[in-house]
């Protein structure tokens, strides 16, 4: 894998030892797609909140929030 | 991975908060997920209408000309497709719409856009409308 890292894990004894037992599981593959998942996850929320706290997102959202509820209002009415 | 284009799309009803995201953090995120070929993007008649009725005040808030926004919102409306306001008001008296209606009538016309359109999900930050519609209202489209 190119420009790979290694990491080192440490897990508790008893976890080794239900690991050891199933040497047909790939765990540096399982290790590898859980990080992956929460990498992403993480990196997803983070891009979410930018967006979210753009005080320019903020102030037109709650206006057009606003505008658009009373347009539907004013069609029922109608 | 390019999604299946003989699949049917997810519908996706976007509220305000969305879009403003798209049109103000163009290369964001939220804009990004908007270009998906997987999803049909629907907002209520009213969403557009809004946006260009307060053109100048919107444009203003975002630090862009007139111009400029009205390209921005051409830009991301070309994803989304319009219910128009009879069909959405036609599922107003459905009982999901009454539900959220009584807790925040703002968030109303959304969920009768849904109801209108029979779409999967409706895509939205408000955590009132995440709350109350679990699996129906999402932070994030699930990917097909």
């Amino acid at each position: 894998m190119a420009d790979a890292k290694k990491f080192t894990f440490e897990v508790p004894a008893e976890l080794r030892q239900i690991m050891d037992g199933h040497p047909e599981v790939n765990w540096t593959a399982v290790f590898r797609e859980a990080i992956r998942r929460h990498a992403e996850a993480a990196d997803l929320a983070r891009r979410i909140v930018e967006e979210q706290s753009d005080p320019r997102v903020q102030a037109i959202a709650a206006s057009v929030k606003r505008g658009v509820g009373k347009k539907f209002r004013q069609a029922r009415a109608k | 991975m390019s999604a299946d284009p003989s699949a049917p799309r997810v519908r996706v009803v976007i509220d305000a908060n969305v879009l403003v995201a798209a049109l103000i953090r163009t290369d964001g995120w939220t804009a990004q997920e908007l270009s998906r070929s997987d999803v049909e993007w629907l907002a209520p008649a009213f969403l557009a209408d809004e946006l260009k009725e307060h053109s100048t005040e919107y444009a203003e808030k975002a630090g862009c000309t007139r111009r400029q926004w009205a390209r921005r919102v051409a830009s991301v409306m070309r994803h989304v497709r319009i219910v128009p306001a009879d069909e959405v008001m036609a599922a107003a008296r459905d009982a999901r719409v009454r539900m959220v209606e009584s807790l925040d009538p703002d968030d109303a016309p959304y969920v009768a856009t849904l109801v209108a359109a029979g779409a999967q999900f409706l895509w939205t930050r408000d955590k009132l409308l995440l709350d109350t519609l679990p699996g129906i209202a999402v932070s994030v489209v699930p990917r097909t």
